[in-house]
C-alpha cells in the first residue's frame, strides 16, 4: 500500500501551502511599503514643506523690518514728484521779455505803441500805436516781417488821425519764441536799430521804446 | 486570507491616509512656491527701494529748494507776497491781484508722480515801461516757478506815460 503512494509531485505542479506563504510575504511587503510611504509623507516631507513656508514667511517679516519707513517713502515720493514736475514745467517755461527786447531793437523812431496784448499760449500779440507816416509804418512792417521769431505780421487797420497814422497790427510768433532761455531774457545791450525819441505829442501815447 | 487582509489594508492606507496627504502636499507645495516667489520679488523690491532711498537721502537738502519752486501746497499767501514784493522792488503800483484755481494736471492712476495743480493770478499794475519789463523779467526768473500767460498793456497818459497793464501768471503746486 505504502509502496503505491507517490513520493514526488508530478512535474508542473507546486507544493500545496507554498503559494499562500509567498502571497502573504508579498502582500506584507506591499502593506509595509505603503505604510512607510505614508509615514514619510506625513512626518517627513509635509513638515519639511511647512517649515520651508514658515521660513519664507519669517524672511518676509524680517524684510519688512528693513524696508524704508512709510514716512521716508512719502517724503521720497514728494521729492520725486516735485523733481518730475519741475523738469516738465521747466521744459515748457515761458518768457515774454524776449518780445520786448526784439521790439526795442527793431522798432524805428517814427513808430510808437499805445497798447499791446500778448498771448503766450496762442503765441500772438496784438498791438496798436502810431506812426509818423504811412511810409514809416510800411518800413516798420517789413522790418518786423524779417524778424526771426515772427512767423507772420498782419496790419489790421491804419488811419490818419491828428497828423499821425494810427494802426493796429497782429503778430504771430514761432513756436519757440516764448520759450524761456537765460540768454533770451537777458536785455540786449546794443540794439540793432537804436530807437530815438517818440513822435512829438502823440495822442495819448505810450511806447515800448 | 491573511494576504487578502494585508492587500485590503494597503488599499485602505493608500486611500484614507496617503491620498489625502498627497492632496494636502500638493497644496502646500503650491503655497511654498508662491511664498518663495514672493520672497524673491520682495527681496529685490526692498533692496531697490533701499538703494533709491539712500540715494535720495544724499540729496535730501534739495527738498527745501524744490519746496520753493513747486511748493507741496497752494501757499497763496507766499505767492501774493512774492508777486507784491517783486512789484514793490520795481516801483510798481499794484492795483489788484485776483487768484483762481485751475484744473489739475491729468495723470495715470498707476503713476507714482503726484500731479501738480495750477493757480492763476491776475495782477493789475501801473508803472513806466522799464519797470514793467523788469517786473516781467523778475516773474520769469522767480524761484517759485511762474509762467506768464498774457500781458495786456493799455494806453498810458501824459508826457511821462504810466502804463496800466494786467499780467496773467500761472504758479504751480504739488497736489496731495
Amino acid at each position: 500500500m505504502a509502496e503505491n503512494f507517490p513520493t514526488q509531485l508530478p512535474s508542473g505542479t507546486s507544493r500545496p501551502g507554498i503559494i499562500p506563504w509567498k502571497a502573504l510575504i508579498f502582500s506584507g511587503v506591499i502593506f509595509g511599503m505603503t505604510f512607510i510611504v505614508y509615514l514619510g509623507l506625513a512626518f517627513g516631507y509635509k513638515p519639511f514643506i511647512e517649515a520651508s513656508i514658515a521660513n519664507g514667511e519669517k524672511r518676509i517679516a524680517e524684510l519688512d523690518q528693513t524696508a524704508p519707513k512709510a514716512e521716508t517713502e512719502a517724503k521720497f515720493i514728494q521729492f520725486y514728484s516735485q523733481l518730475t514736475n519741475i523738469s516738465s514745467l521747466l521744459s515748457s517755461h515761458t518768457a515774454v521779455t524776449p518780445l520786448f527786447n526784439s521790439f526795442e531793437a527793431k522798432t524805428m523812431a517814427d513808430i510808437g505803441f499805445a497798447g499791446m496784448a500778448i498771448n503766450v499760449s496762442g503765441k500772438t500779440a496784438s498791438m496798436n500805436g502810431f506812426a509818423r507816416s504811412y511810409e514809416a509804418l510800411a518800413g516798420q512792417l517789413s522790418i518786423y516781417e524779417s524778424l526771426s521769431g515772427i512767423s507772420k505780421i498782419a496790419l489790421s487797420s491804419a488811419r490818419l488821425a491828428d497828423d499821425f497814422v494810427r494802426f493796429e497790427m497782429k503778430a504771430d510768433f514761432t513756436p519757440d519764441f516764448f520759450k524761456f532761455t537765460p540768454a533770451a531774457t537777458a536785455p540786449i545791450e546794443q540794439p540793432i536799430e537804436q530807437p530815438i525819441e517818440q513822435p512829438a505829442s502823440p495822442p495819448a501815447a505810450t511806447g515800448t521804446n | 486570507m491573511g494576504s487578502l487582509l494585508l492587500i485590503v489594508g494597503s488599499l485602505y492606507v493608500y486611500s484614507s491616509l496617503i491620498s489625502p496627504q498627497l492632496s494636502a502636499l500638493q497644496e502646500l507645495r503650491g503655497k511654498r512656491q508662491a511664498t518663495m516667489a514672493l520672497l524673491s520679488d520682495y527681496e529685490t523690491a526692498i533692496q531697490e527701494k533701499n538703494r533709491v532711498i539712500s540715494r535720495y537721502q544724499s540729496v535730501e537738502t534739495l527738498q527745501s529748494v524744490f519746496d520753493e519752486v513747486v511748493p507741496p501746497d497752494q501757499n497763496v499767501p507766499s505767492l501774493l507776497n512774492q508777486l507784491y514784493g517783486l512789484a514793490k522792488l520795481n516801483d510798481i503800483f499794484v492795483d489788484s491781484v485776483e487768484f483762481q484755481e485751475m484744473s489739475l494736471q491729468t495723470t495715470t492712476s498707476k503713476s507714482l508722480v503726484k500731479p501738480y495743480g495750477t493757480i492763476q493770478a491776475n495782477v493789475k499794475c501801473s508803472s513806466d515801461y522799464a519797470a514793467m519789463k523788469n517786473y516781467l523779467g523778475a516773474i520769469e526768473t522767480n524761484v517759485r516757478l511762474m509762467n506768464i500767460r498774457t500781458v495786456t498793456v493799455t494806453e498810458g497818459f501824459g508826457d511821462n506815460p504810466t502804463l496800466s497793464y494786467t499780467i496773467t501768471v500761472e504758479a504751480y503746486y504739488l497736489t496731495e
